[in-house]
């Protein structure tokens, strides 16, 4: 499958088309022998997400099948949705655009483009909250309440490392590093752990009496 | 939960395509599916106007840099055998290009008229 110049001037001509109105390269396009909509998909993407993939960096989907999916980049989380388009859109990787080509060749050059693939629809991003409420509801499974407890718990229990909980929250590692610190996580032997309320107390007011006893030291000798 | 990662493939910076936007559908001529056919002439003005000849119809449009660029994604799936006859399926999209320009044509095709019958 190929056009000669002879072929490409000749549908110039039927089409009464003036060839000093062109620039010299005309780009035949034909459909690839792979030509197929089923293997492509087309992500909008914004000058943020475009650069981290140029800069080989990566995008996580996260969801369970009851959730809707979330697309997150290292630090923002993006609702995925699936847009319909009415045209119809053709990938054509090597085809250039006009300054892209040379102005200045004598007669007219033809130079073949295939077309590897369509679409009718693609998927839009919208940023969204990442959805961080299961964390907290996660890590109180098994609040921490001491180092002599931790041996009479059973060995069912579930502990998560930061690894484990990025594969449950739908949310970005920043915007979850971010929460681990506003609700007051500890990372314990390598697991994130909530504080049980009463030893929390208890640590404070341990803490509490020390600073009490050091300053009774100090003010003796006012 | 599952995860998927999106990234370009190892061998670095993924390439960068081309988007044309058409109205309608194309067809083949004979009902044979378009795989390998020609499809038609696309062709620039000296003004930078786009011409797509297909078949009996110049389309007239123009290219324009997309203000939010595209990712064209290849899903593919890796089956891992993993411990106590458990297979785990790692699924990935794997961005093949970015797309930042497109050609889109929007007016109507215009017929090309062969063979006008001459008056007598």
């Amino acid at each position: 499958m190929s056009r000669s110049r002879e072929e490409v001037e000749a549908t110039l001509q039927i089409a009464k088309l003036n060839v000093q109105d062109l620039r010299t390269t005309a780009q035949c396009l034909a459909f690839s022998n792979t030509f197929t909509s089923g293997d492509y998909c087309l992500m909008e993407l914004d000058e943020t997400l475009c650069k981290e993939i140029e800069s080989g960096g990566s995008l996580v989907i996260r969801g369970d099948k009851a959730d809707h999916a979330v697309l997150c980049s290292p630090d923002k989380t993006y609702d995925l949705k699936i847009a319909d388009t009415s045209n119809l859109l053709l990938f054509i990787p090597d085809c250039k655009t006009p300054d892209q080509l040379p102005c200045d060749q004598a007669s007219l050059s033809v130079c073949l483009c295939e077309i590897a693939g369509f679409s009718n629809h693609y998927w839009e991003l919208r940023r969204c909250r990442p959805k961080l409420k299961k964390l907290k509801k996660l890590l109180l499974e098994n609040p921490y309440d001491g180092p002599e407890n931790e041996q009479d718990k059973s060995q069912d229990i579930v502990l998560y490392t930061t690894e484990d909980l990025l594969s449950q929250i739908q949310a970005s590692s920043l915007e979850l590093m971010d929460h681990l610190k506003v609700i007051h996580a500890c990372q314990i032997s390598g697991f994130w752990r909530l504080l049980d309320f009463d030893y929390e107390m208890k640590l404070l007011s341990h803490i509490t009496q020390l600073m009490d006893s050091s300053h009774g030291h100090s003010a003796a000798y006012h | 939960m599952v995860q998927i990662v999106v990234s370009s493939s190892r061998d670095g910076d993924p390439g960068e395509w081309m988007l044309m936007e058409l109205q309608g559908e194309i067809e083949a001529r004979r009902e044979d599916g378009l795989t390998g056919k020609l499809m038609g002439d696309l062709h620039y003005t000296k003004e930078r106007v786009s011409l797509l000849i297909i078949g009996h119809h110049i389309l007239y449009g123009k290219t324009a840099r997309l203000e939010k660029p595209f990712a064209v994604l290849v899903k593919t799936s890796n089956v891992h055998q993993e411990e106590a006859e458990q297979t785990a399926v790692e699924t990935k999209y794997i961005v093949t290009a970015l797309i930042k320009k497109k050609i889109i044509f929007k007016t109507r095709p215009k017929p090309i008229i062969t063979n006008v019958p001459r008056k007598v």
